[in-house]
This record gives structure tokens, C-alpha cells and sequence, in this order.
């Protein structure tokens, strides 16, 4: 529900190369600094609408943010 | 900041005004919830001026807005809103169990002889319990229709 180990993403590593700190990061695609922190440590997997925001800031696609480790729950 | 807010913080000190004009000048047996209705309403009147005119003074003007600002951030920030969402369900069935404890306790009060018109607060839990589940079912419901159609 809140996250899950079948994602990863390279939020971390793109906010730190634009030298932002996650305030200002959560500030610019208007978060608070405790989602970022918690999609950044993998504990919270954000919304579509959101993985987009994120995606846009950086100009770059979700897929090349997030990626799907694959293997759904049966 | 709003004009309105102004407004309701003198609407709020004037009933506050006549709530202690009523205690002072009548007596009933509501004496004390008019001294309690008075001390709420004035305190909370009064405040909300001081905070009105604090912030509405044009050096505040700039941090106002970014207070502002990341209180929308903070309310409508989505992992926020799941973990609200997932408070108030957790809530809502440490309610649910209480009430079925306080139905419980009371029964046995009252059987006990402890207690007594323990029925009036027993039925009244079974109606608040009735009511929770209730709304409840109907939020659900409403919801659903509302996303899935």
C-alpha cells in the first residue's frame, strides 16, 4: 500500500545532481519534504499525477526515473 | 488575509458578548454554560482578531503567503491524505470497538445493580453503533458509485 520493493527510482540521484535539498525539491512540485523522503527511500511508491510532476521536473520520462522490478503478487 | 475572516471573528466576539450579557443579567440554570458558551466565543473572537490584524499588517504580508502556502502543500499533499485516510479507518475501529466495550460494561453495571437506567446509555450505544456503520456502508457505497460508476 504505501510503497513495495517492485520499484525503484532515481529520485535521490537527479535532485542531488540539480543541487537541490528535498525541501526545495519538495517545494518546487509542491510535496511535503516527508513524501519525498519517503518515495526517496522506496518506502512509498508515489500516484501517477505525481510520478508525472516528478517526471516533468526532471524532463525526463517515468520510466527512466522509476523502474518496475517486475513480479505482480499472486 | 480574507476580509470574511475578519467578519466571523466579530460575529464570534459578539455572540461571545451576549452570551456574557445573558449570564450576567438573567439566571438560569444554564448560569454555567453561559459562562463556558462566553469564555469560548470571546477567546476564540478575540484571537482570530489578533491573528487577523497581525497578519494582515504589510511587513507580515510576504510570510503569510508562504505560511499559506505550505499549509496547502501540507493538506493536500497526497501521502498525507492516505495516511489521514488511513487514520481515520484505524479510528473509526477503535470506536467501534469501544462502544461494543461500553455496551458491555454498562449491561454488567447495570445487571449488577451499579448502575442504574444503565438501558437509556445502552441503547443509546446501539444507536450511535447503528449510526457508524450506517454511514459507513453509505459513504462506501457513495464512493464507489462516485469512482466506478
Amino acid at each position: 500500500m504505501w510503497g513495495g520493493d517492485r520499484l525503484d527510482n532515481y529520485v535521490e540521484q537527479l535532485r542531488k545532481e540539480r543541487g537541490l535539498n528535498q525541501e526545495e525539491f519538495a517545494k518546487a512540485i509542491r510535496v511535503s519534504r516527508q513524501t519525498v523522503s519517503a518515495i526517496e527511500n522506496g518506502k512509498y511508491n508515489p500516484s501517477l499525477d505525481l510520478a508525472f510532476i516528478i517526471s516533468d521536473f526532471f524532463g525526463k520520462t517515468i520510466e527512466e526515473i522509476f523502474i518496475y522490478k517486475g513480479g505482480a503478487d499472486k | 488575509m480574507k476580509k470574511s475572516s475578519l467578519c466571523l471573528s466579530i460575529a464570534i466576539t459578539v455572540v461571545g458578548i451576549i452570551c456574557l450579557l445573558i449570564a450576567i443579567f438573567t439566571e438560569t440554570v444554564f448560569d454555567g454554560l453561559l459562562w463556558g458558551f462566553t469564555g469560548a466565543f470571546l477567546g476564540i473572537g478575540i484571537a482570530s482578531m489578533v491573528k487577523f490584524f497581525y497578519w494582515a499588517s504589510p511587513k507580515n504580508g510576504e510570510r503569510y503567503k508562504e505560511i499559506l502556502e505550505q499549509q496547502d502543500i501540507e493538506v493536500n499533499d497526497e501521502l498525507n491524505i492516505i495516511i489521514r485516510d488511513k487514520a481515520g479507518h484505524l479510528a473509526y475501529q477503535f470506536a467501534y470497538i469501544a462502544i461494543v466495550v461500553s455496551i458491555m460494561i454498562f449491561g454488567f453495571l447495570g445487571k449488577a445493580g451499579m448502575l442504574t437506567n444503565h438501558m437509556i446509555f445502552v441503547y443509546y450505544l446501539i444507536g450511535l453503533l447503528v449510526f457508524l456503520l450506517i454511514t459507513y456502508v453509505a459513504a462506501f457505497n457513495h464512493f464507489r458509485k462516485k469512482i466506478a460508476g
